[in-house]
């Protein structure tokens, strides 16, 4: 493929030897690179049952198959492993501008295997591979030990690194990978994994040039794309508005939208654009997934997490590598009483939900502390929050005494016990010992379990299900459950894949309601947004450049531009296909039984909420599920890949390779 | 010419096919589909309205394949 390297690093720390394989060109034409490579190599080279936390399981480290061509948007690096926290497939990923320095190393994926005696990084340059100690970085927190090993490795390119933090070095199963400052690849407990093979950093200081097979169309595309999205400038001060929107928007129909529209909100305000939204529309979770707004005073604490209070304290925006929207921000947290650090990066809406409304407070300086807190330990907040949810709610019906607690006085809206039991699970004290694996396994251990919000052992993503049931949909049928970036009702109004591809419906005004039966026009929408998901994953593009619609984010004309090729959009959405069968026959290859799988009760709205836009809601998950893996040609009540599905995907030839 | 149209609530969709595209004659402007769609300039300007993401004046001349959009709000991230 001519806009990737053709090969992989593999390095494996028992033994202390790395090797480069090369990488077929039918294996990229079948799956591309980040996502899909990961998937096909660990598929192959996983053996079955294989212990997540022991030397045969392999984290790698994907670029995109399209990252440093020119192409917009297209800088995440995927981190793939078998996951500890649900046993089966595991995936996150990230921005920043470690992507492209995988393949300055001349490499598409670093995947590494083993565990190491002692603490060690990897570093990598144009020709050199090193497995180097690190026992003087051990303990640092994510941010500390990314400085130091910059310092310790300059004189040449920059350094461009992956690192751990304490929640990484201490296995916790809700821990992740950071780079750029605390920037997390946070989700399946892809920090656990490196953490349990002592390797605290990957540095990677190359600077060969990626290929691309026409620089110049690849150009033109990202020269209009950049244009588009600086083009549209909205009023100063319309974020303290956007909650009144989202009491509008939790009784509109779903309908067709213009997902350019989207690029506006991320640029002025970042994600954090979407929390007074989601608080007053149903799309935010309240109360551990328990209480419509009316029932949490939900306008106080929309107003208490308008996104233009954020904006006042944002010292500098930044991109992440070829983007042209820059939602990140770096932000002034001097005036946070409580907090040590004086700044930290802009909080995703993920986070501002989950230690805010998810845990009924109101108190946005503590939810600064906290994400600067997790994001230096390299804890995944959306789990983290969760598992804190949680707590909460068990203490306050007595399932957990405060002797359990370890004195702290966990009730909704106390943020000062919030944050020191985020503090104890990440050292691993005491009771927060029992909360740093997650929420499954301390439900398993306390009780409590109709409180413990998670899907097959992952906690889920801050948009509420029985708002999306499209998104519940993902939330199960999705091989690393519980995510929410797979798909959402909104977002396929958003893009318009119809345009793209022959059997994706059009996306339509109705009533939400209409959203909660179980039709094949849901299922072949459920299946074209995760095939769509793929292929961006593929790409390394973001999440935000899908939302953008394929009017704007003209994936496929960037693809055949940057590799070469000239198909079309349905040959592309097969792809993606791929990927995802992949992903799943991993799943049954290691004994992670889909049908299992379930959302929790609550989520489902059984039984439903009393007020609010989500009053008396009730999914029929079940059944949605069931259709969604019948249109992937996967067996509908188990949720395996078909023999003949698997044949014709070419799968079976592509794993001989 | 075909034109893919995103009209806000409370605008008419009748002159849209199921993928939101509509039929029009070479040289039609913005405020061509605006009419077709019943949506007030007003509301429009309100709105925001663009042509494939770029904001637009009421006179621009479209061209096939262009997309005519409004400001939405989407949630996600």
């Amino acid at each position: 493929m001519k806009s990737c390297m053709g090969k992989v690093l593999r390095v494996d720390l028992t033994t202390g030897t790395s090797t480069v394989e090369k990488i077929p060109d039918e294996v990229y034409e079948a799956v591309l690179s980040g996502k899909g490579l990961g998937a096909w190599y660990l598929y192959r080279n996983i053996p079955a049952g294989a212990d997540p936390l022991g030397p045969d399981n392999i984290l790698g480290f994907c670029s995109g198959a399209l990252t440093g061509t020119g192409t917009f948007m297209a800088g995440r690096w995927t981190v793939v492993c078998k996951s500890p926290l649900t046993g089966g497939w595991g995936d996150a990923n990230c921005g920043g501008v470690f992507s492209p320095a995988i393949k300055q190393c001349g490499y598409d994926a670093i995947f590494v295997s083993g565990i190491s005696e002692k603490p060690v990084y990897l570093y990598c340059d144009n020709s050199k591979v090193e497995i180097r100690d690190a026992s003087k970085y051990w303990g640092l927190d994510a941010v500390e030990a990314e400085n130091r090993l910059r310092e310790d490795n300059s004189g040449g390119k920059i350094p461009r690194i992956a690192v751990i933090g304490q929640a990484g070095e201490n296995v916790s199963l809700i821990s992740g990978i950071c780079n750029e400052g605390g920037r997390i690849a946070a989700r399946s407990g892809v920090g656990a994994v490196m953490g349990s093979k002592r390797l605290k950093a990957v540095v990677l200081a190359g600077s060969r040039p990626v290929p691309c097979a026409d620089p110049d169309a690849v150009k033109a595309l990202s020269k209009e794309l950049g244009r588009k999205v600086n083009n549209i400038k909205i009023p100063k001060g319309l974020g303290g508005a956007i909650w009144a929107a989202g009491i509008g928007m939790g009784r509109m129909p779903a309908m067709p939208l213009d997902g350019s529209m989207t690029s506006i909100l991320f640029r002025e305000w970042g994600t954090p654009s979407n929390t007074p939204l989601a608080i007053t529309s149903g799309d935010g979770p309240l109360k551990n997934w328990g209480a419509g707004p009316g029932e949490v005073n939900g306008i106080k604490l929309a107003m208490a997490y308008n996104p233009e209070k954020i904006n006042k304290i944002e010292e500098a925006k930044y991109h992440c590598y070829s983007c042209p929207l820059g939602c990140g921000g770096r932000l002034d947290i001097t005036g946070v009483p409580y907090s040590e650090y004086y700044e930290t990066h802009k909080p995703e809406y993920e986070t501002l939900q989950a230690f805010g409304p998810l845990c009924v407070n109101g108190d946005l300086g503590s939810v600064l502390y906290l994400n600067e807190i997790l994001n230096r330990a390299g804890m995944d907040t959306i789990s983290a929050g969760n598992t804190v949810a949680w707590a909460i709610e068990c203490y306050e019906n007595g399932i957990l005494t405060k002797e359990q607690t370890d004195g702290l006085e966990l009730k909704w809206g106390n943020y000062e016990a919030e944050i020191e039991l985020i503090k104890k699970m990440i050292n691993r004290e005491g009771f927060g010992n029992d909360l740093a694996d997650g929420v499954k396994r301390a439900s398993e251990k306390y009780g409590g379990k109709e409180y413990a919000m998670h899907v097959g052992g992952q906690e889920p993503g801050m948009h509420d299900t029985r708002n999306d049931p499209q998104l519940g949909i993902h939330m199960v049928a999705e091989p690393a459950p519980g995510k929410h970036t797979i798909g959402m009702a909104i977002q396929y109004g958003a893009m318009s894949l119809c345009d793209i591809c022959s059997w994706a419906p059009p996306a339509t005004i109705h009533p939400k309601k209409n959203d909660l039966e179980a039709t094949e026009e849901m299922a072949l929408i459920s299946k074209a947004n995760a095939c769509y998901s793929m292929l961006m994953d593929g790409m390394g593009s973001c999440y935000y450049a899908e939302m953008m619609g394929v009017h704007m984010y003209k994936a496929i004309e960037y693809i055949n531009a940057a590799a070469g090729w000239n198909y079309d959009g349905d040959h592309y959405m097969e792809l993606g296909a791929r990927i995802q069968t992949i992903r799943q026959m991993f799943n049954v290859k290691h004994g992670y039984e889909p049908s299992k799988v379930k959302l929790p009760e609550r989520m489902q709205g059984k039984p439903s909420l009393k007020s609010g836009p989500l009053k008396g809601v009730t999914l029929k998950n079940d059944e949605q599920v069931a259709m969604h893996w019948k249109v992937f040609g996967w067996d509908e009540k188990t949720g395996h890949p078909l023999p003949e599905t698997i044949e014709a995907l070419g799968i079976n030839r592509l794993m001989e390779m | 010419m075909r034109v893919k149209v995103f009209p806000p609530l409370g605008c008419d969709r009748s002159a849209l096919d199921e993928r939101s595209w509509a039929e029009l004659p070479e040289g039609s402007t913005v405020g061509d589909v605006l009419r077709i769609i019943k949506c007030s300039p007003l509301k429009a300007k309100l709105l925001l309205v663009s042509v494939n993401g770029e904001r637009a004046r009421f006179g621009r001349v479209l061209r096939d394949g262009d997309v005519v959009g409004f400001f939405s709000l989407v949630s996600g991230g």
